[in-house]
């Protein structure tokens, strides 16, 4: 990746930080009428999550953006191949994991409980087979 | 396939840090420090920046080696 490239990158996030705030406004504004308390706290959950990471990000790339050194960090820190193994690495076995997890704990589980595990394995394991189909198709 | 590096070999008669070499190839001195010490092995476009680098081929660089 080129550094113009990334600056194209990181004026795409500040963008993409702004939707994610006004998705977090847009669940505030959700009509709140007849509604459970959980999904309600949980409303205000996501949209507290959302307007603080999209604060955060907006933040963090308008400083890479006016500062050109924290930038160029910034750049190697992201584009450096190492951190990338590592990242795919560590989203790789975390992935496993979850699998694992998901796999094992129906076996003590309530029914009602297990069917969304295991639907959630299944659309795991589904979406890997697509994904490996199209990356087999265009590497 | 075991692959060795002379990378610390030919950063010091020129005094170049690895902080230097990092800036240089765009990297982090993280990954200079993993390469010499062989727990990372650079790709072929990392591996053609550092030896162009110190202006040598990548064979010069980074030695190859068969498991026995």
């Amino acid at each position: 990746m080129t550094e113009q490239k990334f600056i194209k990158k990181i004026k795409i996030r500040i963008i993409f930080s702004a939707l994610i705030m006004l998705a977090g406004v847009a669940i505030l504004l959700l009509p709140k009428e007849n509604l459970a308390d959980l999904v309600s706290g949980y409303r205000y959950g996501v949209a507290g999550g959302l307007l603080g990471a999209g604060f955060a990000t907006m933040v963090n790339n308008i400083m890479f953006l006016k500062n050109e050194k924290i930038r160029q960090k910034e750049f190697i820190k992201q584009t450096d191949e190492r951190n990338i193994l590592i990242s795919e690495k560590a989203l790789r076995l975390s992935w496993l994991i979850t699998l694992l997890l998901l796999g094992i704990t129906p076996l003590f589980a309530p029914v009602e409980a297990a069917q969304p595990l295991l639907c959630i394995m299944g659309i795991s394991v589904f979406s890997y087979a697509v994904a490996y189909w199209i990356l087999q198709k265009k590497m | 396939m075991t692959i060795k590096t002379r990378i610390a070999e030919l950063r010091k008669p020129i005094k170049v840090t690895q902080a230097e070499l990092a800036d240089a190839i765009d990297v982090t001195r993280q990954t200079i420090i993993s390469l010499e010490t062989g727990r990372y092995i650079a790709s072929l476009p990392l591996a053609y920046k550092i030896a162009k680098f110190f202006g040598k081929t990548i064979e010069e660089v980074f030695i190859f080696g068969e498991d026995e």
